[in-house]
């Protein structure tokens, strides 16, 4: 676990992949709502 | 001429050009100076959001917390990268909405418009001036530490010439100039930080070399609660570390300001992703390289300038010419935000509101630059007789205005019932409680970080203090869910709908003209 005891390596190893994650998420949500708008479905 | 001064000189040229080719256009309005005309796109508003929330901090105090604490000061990391993530999504979409519709330039007067009561622009301009200013100290003298280091020149000719840069940009080219500037700069920034990690990384042999050292100088390098485990078990300080960088940036003038400048909502889909991948390459590695320091330079005097000291050391040439321009852009992209917000309240919030309502445009955008010009030469004065910590003084200054605004904005799109009670008890509960906590050192006593404090306070008093006093009124409630919602038509409609109503809309505009002439002959 790249020579981190374990407490540190899980809570703070994940984050940048949870960040990702959430940006990831937010973008494509955002761009569901977005096109919704642009066809007038809203 | 070095390598290094070549790189530094052409640096320094591309941003006096591009405050120069954006003069005339920031010129043409208040609008145009202040917001550049809200027509910034997803790629520019993220880098122009991240490397206005990331100052010299990143490569001076970033380091130095991880040279003294081991992987504990990660947790600022962790906040931090996700920062940009939560600020676009919370308030992205709904403030550039609702600023549009109240017609706010700036976002004291935004709040004063949503709030709708003067005293909320008198104590939010007199907070952030206080504080943005304390701020833009920090930031100058970072600005000529760093330049008098890496180029060998004195202090107080490294601050003048640095500064001046930044002034003349910002004052000529305005908000444009300091959005486009900072796309440039976020680029140079994380090619200098990820360019000096690859080469710390291969030099001692990797993560998990790294750490197998750190452990055999003293195993509590490792642990999250820091060197000695100095915080061992305070998770309201661990908490306060994470919230300060992970929804600080929200309670920044400077940075909120971002959201009300988009081209549209549909910017902020684009600046999360732009804004969260770059986060995620440049934020961790200052931290990492803080580690390293303490096995490549264990006695070093100064650990605010351990990157500085690996690039200079281990990797001179080209990689360290990045890195000055590099350490310059993160330094000079907050600074010219801080001062044209600082402007755009002085002339905006102050000028044009309290003392000549009336103002053309182009005598606010005079104010607007000699506000600018006045406050980057106080400040190189101020910043001249050094206070003792710059970082102490970011830091405090960055949680204050967090504790000050934060509440106010969020509640601003989010709350019917928040009103200007509300706002003042948060603004100046938020501020008075991380001012006090912090001159106290009351975290040592209670466990509980500064900004933490600060913002339990701020969001008490909102909601108790919106209690009394008068509710918002009716055409608040309606643009509340004008910015709420989405727009009824789409562009394609609107578009449309307006070629096919111009024939008629010009048949009753003559009409109308006709009309009042005839009245008009009438009565002659």
């Amino acid at each position: 676990m790249l020579g981190l005891p374990a407490e540190t390596f899980w809570l703070i190893l994940p984050w940048p992949f949870i960040w990702v994650g959430l940006a990831l998420v937010m973008y494509f949500k955002m761009k569901r709502e977005d096109d919704a708008e642009e066809n007038g479905n809203s | 001429m070095s390598l290094d001064g070549v790189i530094f000189i052409i640096y320094i040229l591309t941003l006096l050009m591009i405050g120069l080719w954006f003069s005339r256009k920031s010129s043409e309005s208040s609008e145009q100076y202040l917001l550049g005309g809200r027509s910034l796109g997803p790629a520019v508003t993220a880098m122009t959001m991240q490397t206005t929330a990331m100052s010299g901090y990143m490569f001076m105090g970033a380091p130095a917390l991880a040279f003294q604490y081991g992987w504990y000061a990660v947790w600022y990391a962790i906040g931090d990268a996700g920062g940009s993530i939560v600020n676009l999504s919370v308030l992205g979409k709904r403030m550039r909405r609702m600023s549009e519709l109240l017609g706010a330039l700036s976002p004291i007067e935004y709040l004063e418009k949503r709030f709708e009561h003067a005293s909320v622009r008198v104590v939010g301009s007199i907070i952030s001036i206080v504080f943005l200013f304390a701020y833009v100290c920090a930031q100058f003298i970072a600005a000529g530490k760093a330049m008098a280091t890496l180029t060998g020149f004195p202090y107080e000719m490294s601050l003048i010439i640095g500064i001046s840069v930044i002034i003349i940009y910002t004052v000529a080219g305005g908000y444009l100039a300091v959005a486009y500037t900072a796309f440039v700069q976020g680029i140079i920034m994380v090619a200098g930080v990820v360019g000096i990690g690859v080469l710390a990384y291969i030099h001692v042999g990797g993560l998990t070399s790294l750490n197998t050292a750190l452990g055999n100088i003293d195993p509590t390098y490792l642990s999250i609660w820091g060197k000695d485990l100095a915080f061992y078990g305070q998770w309201g300080v661990v908490l306060g570390a994470i919230l300060i960088f992970s929804i600080g940036y929200m309670g920044l003038p400077h940075v909120v300001v971002r959201h009300m400048s988009m081209q549209s909502t549909k910017t902020v889909k684009g600046a999360i992703l732009i804004g969260a991948i770059w986060n995620q390459f440049f934020i961790f590695v200052p931290y990492i390289l803080g580690l390293a320091g303490i096995l490549l330079i264990p006695t070093i005097s100064d650990p605010e300038m351990i990157i500085t000291e690996l690039a200079y050391t281990l990797f001179p040439g080209f990689f360290a010419a990045l890195l000055l321009s590099a350490v310059m852009s993160a330094v000079m992209s907050t600074c010219d935000s801080l001062l044209i917000q600082a402007g755009t309240i002085l002339s905006r919030d102050v000028y044009q509101r309290f003392i000549n309502k009336n103002a053309k445009e182009k005598t606010t955008v005079l104010v607007s630059r000699l506000c600018i010009l006045g406050g980057g030469i106080v400040g190189i004065v101020v910043a001249i007789f050094e206070p003792p910590s710059i970082f102490g003084l970011a830091v405090f200054a960055f949680g204050t205005l967090g504790n000050a605004f934060l509440v106010p904005y969020v509640a601003s799109v989010y709350s019917k019932k928040a009103n200007y009670i509300g706002c003042l008890c948060a603004m100046i509960g938020g501020a008075t409680t991380n001012i006090i906590w912090t001159s106290m050192d009351l975290e040592a006593v209670t466990g509980l970080h500064p900004f933490l404090a600060g913002l339990l306070v701020s969001l008490i008093g909102m909601i108790i203090g919106s209690r009394f006093g008068r509710k918002p009124s009716q055409s608040i409630l309606t643009i509340f869910e004008q910015s709420k919602n989405k727009r009824s038509f789409s562009t394609q409609f609107d578009q449309n709908i307006a070629r096919s109503l111009a024939p008629e809309a010009k048949n009753i505009s003559k009409f109308l003209a006709k009309e009042s002439g005839s009245v008009r002959n009438s009565f002659s």
